[in-house]
C-alpha cells in the first residue's frame, strides 16, 4: 500500500517535472524567437529582409536548443510544440512593427514570454481534452 | 532499399541513445506498455536495446533489426536481460518467421522507420497466432492542424534521415486488419501507446 502511494507521488513529481520543464522551455523559445525578429527589425532597414532573416535564425535557435533538450524532456516533445513557437512569436513582433507599433527589446522580450506560456497552456487543454476523447472512446485507457 | 535504409540506421545507431531515445521521458510509459507482454514475443526494430530495460523479467523474446550496427549496440543490454532474448538481423517488411509463430507482437518507434508501415504491419498479422496481441508504442501525426503543420515541415528533413513524422498509424493497423483494444495518450495526441489484436 504504501509503495503504490510512494508509486503515485513518485510519478506526480516526475510529471510536475516536465510539465515545469515544458512551459520554461516554450518560455525560452517565444522569448528567443521575439527577441531575435525585434533585433533584426533594429539591424536591417528592408521590411521583407528583416523578416526572412529573423524567421530563419529563430528556426535555427530552435532546433538548436530543441536538441539539447532532447535527452531531458524528450525529441518529439521538445521539438513539435516549440517549432510552433519559434514560428508565430516572431511573426507577432512582425505584426507589431507593420502596424506601427515600436516595441523596445523587454517588450519583444516579455512578449515571447507570454506567447510562450499562453502557447504551453493551450497544449495542456489541448492534451487533457484528447485524453477525455480517448477516454470515451476506449473506456479502458 | 533495404540496405539502404540499413545503412541509414547505422549511422544513426552511434547518437541514438543520446538524441532520440528520450528514454527519461518516456520510460514509464514503455514499462506500463510491456507489461502485457505474453507468451512468444516478437519485438520489431530493438535498435541500440533502450527498451530491454522495460520488459518484463522471465519471457521469450526474438527481437530483430535491419540494421547491424544498432543489435551490436545493443548486445550488452541482451545479456543483462533476466530472460531469453534473441536478436535477429531482419527486415520488418519480410519477416523469416513461420505463420502464427507469435503470441505478441511489440513496436517502439518502428512504424515511423518502416518504408511501406501496411506491409509490415500485415507481416506482423501473419506471424502472429490467431487472436495474438499487438503492442505499439508509436508517434503519429496530431490530428490538431497547427501541430499537424508543425509535424509535415518537420518531416521534410527528417525523412532524410529515414524517419517520417506525420502517419496515420492508427489508421494503418486497422487497415493491415487489426482490432484496436485501448490507446493511451504518452504526449498529446502525438505519441500513443497502443493495445490492438489480430482481428
Amino acid at each position: 500500500m504504501s509503495a503504490g502511494i510512494k508509486g503515485h507521488t513518485g510519478s506526480r513529481t516526475r510529471s510536475m517535472l516536465f510539465y515545469g520543464g515544458d512551459c520554461f522551455f516554450l518560455m525560452l523559445i517565444g522569448s528567443m524567437g521575439a527577441v531575435v525578429m525585434w533585433q533584426m527589425h533594429e539591424w536591417l532597414a528592408a521590411l521583407a529582409a528583416a523578416m526572412i532573416a529573423g524567421m530563419v535564425l529563430a528556426m535555427v535557435i530552435q532546433m538548436s536548443l530543441a536538441l539539447a533538450a532532447a535527452p531531458l524532456l524528450g525529441s518529439i516533445e521538445s521539438m513539435t510544440p516549440s517549432m510552433v513557437v519559434a514560428m508565430l512569436s516572431p511573426m507577432v513582433v512582425c505584426v507589431c512593427h507593420m502596424a506601427g507599433c515600436e516595441l523596445s527589446r523587454r517588450a519583444a522580450l516579455t512578449l515571447g514570454l507570454i506567447f510562450g506560456t499562453v502557447m504551453y497552456v493551450l497544449l495542456l487543454f489541448y492534451g487533457k481534452l484528447y485524453r477525455r476523447r480517448l477516454h470515451r472512446f476506449f473506456p479502458t485507457s | 532499399m533495404r540496405w539502404q535504409i540499413a545503412s541509414i540506421w547505422d549511422i544513426r545507431s552511434k547518437l541514438y541513445d543520446l538524441c532520440e531515445a528520450s528514454e527519461l521521458r518516456r520510460g514509464p510509459s514503455k514499462t506500463a506498455l510491456f507489461r502485457d507482454m505474453d507468451g512468444r514475443v516478437l519485438f520489431v526494430a530493438v535498435g541500440t536495446g533502450v527498451d530491454i530495460r522495460h520488459f518484463p523479467p522471465g519471457l521469450d523474446i526474438t527481437a530483430i533489426d535491419i540494421s547491424a550496427a544498432m543489435l551490436c549496440r545493443a548486445e550488452a543490454r541482451r545479456k543483462r536481460y533476466p530472460g531469453v532474448l534473441h536478436f535477429v538481423r531482419a527486415d520488418a517488411l519480410n519477416l523469416c518467421f513461420a505463420d502464427e509463430s507469435f503470441d505478441t507482437a511489440v513496436t517502439s518507434c518502428t512504424m515511423c522507420s518502416v518504408p511501406d508501415p501496411v506491409r509490415a504491419l500485415r507481416e506482423l498479422r501473419r506471424v502472429l497466432r490467431p487472436a495474438g496481441q499487438l503492442l505499439m508504442f508509436e508517434h503519429v501525426r496530431s490530428r490538431n492542424r497547427v501541430l499537424g503543420l508543425a509535424l509535415d515541415i518537420m518531416n521534410l528533413w527528417t525523412r532524410l534521415g529515414g524517419t517520417e513524422m506525420n502517419r496515420d498509424t492508427l489508421g494503418n493497423v486497422l487497415t493491415a486488419g487489426f482490432r484496436i483494444r485501448r490507446v493511451t495518450s504518452v504526449y498529446l495526441d502525438i505519441i500513443l501507446s497502443i493495445h490492438a489484436a489480430k482481428a
